[in-house]
């Protein structure tokens, strides 16, 4: 169901200015796992503790253990006109990490596009999604990667250690435009079929529903 | 670029499916002077389409112009420029056909233009050489003619800034949907002095957050009462979450932390500044647990003098989430004193916490065990001492047994030390040393234990006067960022508990003569916590992003009271409760209950609660 949220949203949005926001639906959310299959960086991001605020030119938190391999996997989303970007990261797993990147990611060169980043890793208190905040480029792609943070002991890895990642997009920090525009994450190593495979109707929804990696819905 | 078609699909999808049933709902006399507007508009000249409808039916309600009579109450009235502010958008003055109005005119930027607008006998406010937009001062009855002029495409009233509330603005913005009161109702506070206590709000952190627009540029800290030098500035952070809620209202601080008493001299001290709003997060240990103690007294006083009070109700846990580090209930005798504290000299009754069981375990480690019990501030004449033992009973970890004789307070507190804590699996014991059974409260300061109970929130957290806040994260729906919605938001697992009990009156008098019993009905109950408010918010202070904990879901219901009080300068203490109280969104459990109490405080209705009562 959560592949229809943005489709009843614009519906609603009229009935949530009367109400207390009740109407409002939930953003579309992508759960998944990393694998042991996934590809390798040396070193991981240091966890400060803070959350990006979305205050431009977010200082980069430096890498820790450059000798050590981490799994990591990559995630896309596309931001529109509205450049203040907030991600919610569902995870009770104290091993994975994600942080987020303009247009590319640079293995070897992380701070050059660095954008932000939840500072921790594991839900608040055991329940309390992580979140962040940046400011990203007006229409361009953001690169968000989800790494383990156990190196070799792959405890971030595995079915065990889901997570969910939302995004939310406001023309401010103000969120002055609020709802603002739910943006799709999109998993890097997604194959779309040939238009000519996929029915008509169906073609909205092909970049969020022929998955061929692990995948749930959120 | 599928996300905008599949929103373009829906919107169609949604006002087709809703047309056929919407024109029932609205009465005979709106669907008039709907008609009403939709002559007007169909009767605007190609000048008057050149200018906003708000602008044309805003000079004909100045003028009096009988085109609008049919839908006059519904057209807002032009704001007069106040030419010692000209670029102020909303100066609350209406505007008649003699007024000046700010409007912004699109045209290029040419020396006949500014003539145009000087001899109409208006004021060029700022141009944009950039853009082509002059922003004038023109008289409300030459606009049209302005608009007339060839070169200039359209005419437009200025757009109302929103108050920039700095480089972060919390997410509690939206979660207790304070922007639709601040951006659309265009109510900020203004008018509203809203006071903080905590910790400290240090001048350096003051000034760097005037300076990054997180907080207001008046912020007013009293004279030498920042706090301790070393404090963590909760102040500034609690100060930025009113500010991002309540934008107009003006700020004061001084801190609760250089004593108990001085935090009671300075609630009177941010009521006497005219504080009508006040708000702090701050407990003292020994604050009595069944009776107003000084802190619980000074909200007492400045409630009477109209001010609006809000507490965190803290971070103790509760029965409901597990998390309970309280206990709460009468003493139950469980036979003489034995064993370790026999061996030591104690004498006297153990309280049975449990049937065959005189020993509660912590859980979670602490530094405090505190036992308060139902005798009066200043006059225990019943002797009750606490022991913390190791998990086996055979080792003495800890204790509290001062001398009740009839003139002290009813209160030991076991201290672990500086840096040390009773660890997990420490036993503790409660003793009746002298005298008769009393109602007991056990708090372990965010510990745990096996056997807990409700009750956490105590003091003047608790106080009958205090609206006693408990804390639900900004985005415990799991949603994303978005306003709250009652039952999926559930209370942090460390938010504080009540019901609160109370056997005294302020004054030490008991409530019922006699009896001091949860058991025999004693005292009176108190409903707390009152509300709950959004916790895990961004705040730019260091060391408080994000901000978690009732402290920071205070300030939010405190901002909402500001909102409410800006709208209803009217309003009395009880009516801003009221309406804050009955609008709330129900959450926990259904109806009042001791989590939660009413619910989760809500800006817009709040405020529409009071606009309509």
């Amino acid at each position: 169901m959560k592949r229809f949220t943005t489709f009843v949203r614009a519906g609603l949005l009229a009935v949530s200015l009367l109400a207390t926001g009740a109407a409002i639906a939930d953003p579309i959310g992508y759960t998944s796992y990393l694998v042991a299959t996934d590809p390798i960086q040396l070193g991981r991001l240091s966890r400060n503790g803070v959350p990006s605020d979305g205050t431009p030119n977010y200082p980069f938190p430096g890498i820790i253990n450059p000798s050590t391999p981490y799994h990591y996997h990559s995630y896309t989303i596309n931001v529109g006109a509205d450049p203040f970007v907030v991600i919610t990261f569902d995870s009770l797993s104290a091993s994975t990490f994600i942080s987020a990147y303009q247009t590319a990611y640079y293995v070897n060169d992380r701070a050059s596009t660095y954008l932000g980043d939840p500072g921790t890793s594991g839900n608040y208190f055991g329940t309390d999604p992580l979140f962040f905040n940046f400011v990203a480029t007006p229409f361009s792609q953001v690169v968000l990667i989800v790494n383990e943070t156990s190196g070799p002991a792959g405890l971030g890895l595995g079915p065990s250690n889901p997570f969910t990642i939302y995004a939310q997009s406001f023309s401010d920090s103000d969120y002055s435009d609020y709802p603002g525009i739910d943006l799709l994450v999109q998993d890097v190593g997604l194959v779309i079929p040939e238009p000519s495979t996929i029915l008509l109707l169906a073609i909205p929804f092909a970049a969020m529903g022929l998955s061929r990696r692990r995948r749930k819905a959120a | 670029m599928h996300q905008t078609f599949i929103r373009i699909a829906a919107a169609a999808t949604f006002a087709i499916a809703s047309s056929a049933s919407w024109a029932q709902d609205i009465s005979g006399e709106a669907l008039a002077q709907m008609a009403a507007v939709s002559a007007a508009k169909a009767s605007l000249t190609a000048t008057q389409k050149k200018m906003d409808s708000k602008l044309v039916f805003g000079i004909y309600k100045a003028t009096n112009d009988p085109r609008i009579t049919a839908f006059a109450n519904a057209v807002p009235a032009l704001s007069a420029t106040d030419l010692a502010h000209p670029s102020k958008v909303a100066t609350g003055v209406p505007a008649t056909a003699s007024s000046l109005v700010t409007v912004r005119i699109f045209a290029p930027i040419s020396a006949a233009l500014n003539s145009a607008i000087t001899a109409a006998n208006g004021k060029i406010i700022y141009q944009s050489t950039n853009f082509n937009v002059t922003t004038a001062a023109v008289p409300v009855t030459s606009v049209t003619s302005l608009a007339a002029r060839a070169d200039v495409s359209r005419i437009r009233l200025p757009a109302i800034p929103h108050s920039n509330v700095g480089a972060v603005q919390s997410q509690g913005y939206i979660a207790h949907a304070a922007n639709t009161v601040v951006g659309s109702m265009h109510i900020d506070g203004t008018g509203v002095k809203v006071g903080v206590l905590s910790d400290s709000a240090l001048p350096a952190t003051v000034s760097a957050l005037i300076a990054s627009g997180d907080l207001p540029a008046d912020t007013t800290v009293l004279p030498g009462q920042a706090g301790p030098s070393d404090g963590e500035d909760e102040g500034t952070a609690m100060m930025e979450i009113v500010h991002d809620m309540a934008p107009g209202a003006k700020l004061y601080f001084a801190t609760a932390f250089t004593s108990e008493e001085s935090f009671a001299d300075n609630i009177l001290a941010l009521a006497a500044a005219g504080c009508k709003v006040i708000v702090d997060d701050v407990s003292y240990f020994d604050e009595p647990a069944f009776q107003d103690g000084i802190v619980a007294k000074a909200v007492n006083q400045v409630t009477a003098q109209g001010v609006v009070y809000f507490s965190s109700a803290a971070n103790s846990g509760s029965l409901t989430k597990g998390t309970s580090g309280t206990w709460e209930g009468d003493f139950h005798d469980g036979g003489p004193v034995t064993g370790l504290l026999a061996s030591a000299g104690e004498t006297g009754r153990v309280h049975a916490f449990v049937a065959g069981q005189n020993y509660d375990v912590l859980t979670a480690p602490t530094q405090f065990v505190i036992l308060h019990w139902s005798d009066p501030v200043g006059g225990a004449a019943n002797d009750y001492d606490v022991f913390i033992l190791s998990p086996s009973g055979t080792q003495l970890y800890g204790y509290s047994a001062d001398a009740q004789t009839g003139t002290g307070d009813p209160l030991e507190l076991a201290y672990a030390g500086d840096g040390f804590q009773f660890p997990a699996g420490s036993r503790i014991v409660v003793v009746k040393y002298s005298g008769v059974a009393r109602a007991l409260h056990i708090d372990t300061e965010r510990g745990a234990l096996s056997i807990g109970t409700s009750g956490a929130t105590f003091g003047h957290n608790a106080g009958a006067n205090t609206m006693s806040m408990a804390a639900t994260y900004w985005n415990s729906a799991k949603r994303g960022l978005a306003p709250f919605t009652g039952f999926p938001n559930t209370n942090e697992t460390f938010s504080s508990d009540g019901p609160r009990k109370i056997f005294y009156q302020p004054d030490g008098t008991p409530i019922t003569p006699g009896n001091f019993l949860f058991g025999t009905n004693g005292g009176t109950t108190l409903q707390k916590p009152d509300l709950a408010a959004a916790d895990g918010v961004v705040t730019k202070t260091v060391g408080f992003n994000p901000f978690f904990g009732t402290s920071a879901a205070a300030p939010h219901a405190a901002a909402i009271a500001a909102l409410v009080r800006s709208a209803r300068p009217d309003y009395t203490v009880d009516q801003t409760k009221a309406a804050m109280r009955n609008s709330a969104l129900d959450s926990m459990t259904a109806g009042l209950d001791r989590d939660s109490g009413y619910g989760i405080t809500m800006a817009t209705t709040a405020v529409q609660y009071a606009i309509s009562h």
